[in-house]
């Protein structure tokens, strides 16, 4: 069991550390452009979330795969990912125009339905980290030692 | 109170290790924001002060909601703008795009890129939807008065494909993720939105900057 939530850990820490760089790798309009397809947010939210999304995507991300912070971190990822599948959602509930989620820059498309079941799939895995948080090769366990 | 210590200087040790790999990433990979090389798909005084670059894709809706703000911009400045297309099929959702990019090289060629690119994009909706674009195309060659031989040698030529991949190749470079993407004097605005939203208030600034206002 140590073993599996080791690896949902690093599943869950990696693709939001990709996530997270993919979009800090190109002009924040990308990410921008993407959120404005979801039609929630005033424009002046919309640059200061995209700015801010991918930095806290990534630090999180990262901590998880360290397995730093992990019941915390699980738990901020785990509400992003509840926010995301609320969004991708209602956007395929309002027939947005949204043909690909934007979750990972340019790295990979997935379509909203794609998305929905990844986020999902990660949402249930950062809810078992919460529930049981692995120390197999942990910072947590290590600064507690 | 010392653990607590430990987790804070460890969360600051991540979290600068992060924001300077995050640094090295965009110095080695952040690429040139603007770009400028031979391109026939330009209209406009070659003197302009500000220069617009449009990656876009003659498929998809968003580019043609973009035309009108555009042709605006376009309108609100001519002596001073110069209105640059550059090809980004994205071939995976636009199972057309790369062939309607192929027949607007050709038609750019023959000194009629805008008269096609127009109609590609006020008959978008017929022609992509369709099972075969091709006879649409081949109409819309011959209603713009293009010559028939010359259109089939292009169509043909390697170098027609190549020029638009090309395109979609500097595109690529200046981190184009999406269409329509445009560049402002290399300020980048991406969809039609941010383009009504701040495109004219960019081109004003680009010319304070020029002081030609």
């Amino acid at each position: 069991m140590g073993l599996i939530q080791f690896l949902m850990r690093i599943l869950v820490g990696g693709i939001f550390v990709y996530s997270g760089w993919s979009k800090l790798m190109v002009p924040v309009e990308n990410f921008m452009a993407v959120i404005e397809g979801y039609q929630f947010l005033r424009p002046h939210a919309i640059e200061l979330l995209a700015t801010w999304l991918p930095w806290t995507e990534l630090v999180f991300g990262a901590f998880l795969l360290l397995g730093f912070l992990t019941r915390a971190s699980a738990a901020i990822l785990g509400i992003f990912l509840a926010v995301f599948i609320y969004l991708i959602s209602r956007s395929l509930w309002l027939h947005l125009p949204v043909s690909e989620c934007g979750c990972f820059g340019s790295g990979i498309a997935l379509a909203p339905w794609q998305a929905l079941m990844l986020d999902s799939g990660l949402l249930l895995a950062s809810i078992v980290l919460i529930i049981r948080p692995p120390q197999l090769w942990s910072l947590d366990r290590r600064l507690r030692k | 109170m010392k653990l607590l210590t430990r987790y804070a200087f460890t969360a600051v040790a991540i979290v600068l290790f992060l924001v300077s790999l995050v640094s090295i990433g965009r110095f080695l990979f952040g690429g040139s924001a603007f770009a400028s090389y031979g391109n026939l798909k330009v209209k406009g005084p070659e003197s302009a002060s500000v220069r617009v670059v449009v990656y876009s894709d003659f498929q998809c809706p968003a580019c043609f909601h973009a035309n009108a703000p555009l042709e605006e911009l376009k309108n609100q400045f001519p002596d001073s703008l110069a209105l640059e297309f550059r090809h980004f099929p994205l071939e995976r959702p636009h199972r057309w795009a790369l062939l309607a990019a192929t027949f607007a090289e050709c038609a750019a060629e023959q000194d009629k890129f805008w008269e096609f690119h127009e109609k590609l994009f006020s008959t978008q909706e017929i022609w992509s939807k369709s099972e075969d674009a091709i006879p649409f195309f081949a109409q819309y060659a011959q209603e713009a008065g293009l010559d028939h031989l010359k259109m089939g040698s292009c169509l043909e030529d390697p170098k027609t494909i190549a020029t638009v991949r090309r395109d979609h190749s500097m595109g690529v470079k200046q981190k184009v993720q999406s269409t329509p993407t445009i560049f402002i004097n290399g300020r980048i605005l991406v969809g039609a939105l941010q383009l009504k939203e701040q495109g004219s208030s960019i081109v004003l600034e680009e010319l304070k900057k020029s002081k030609k206002v």
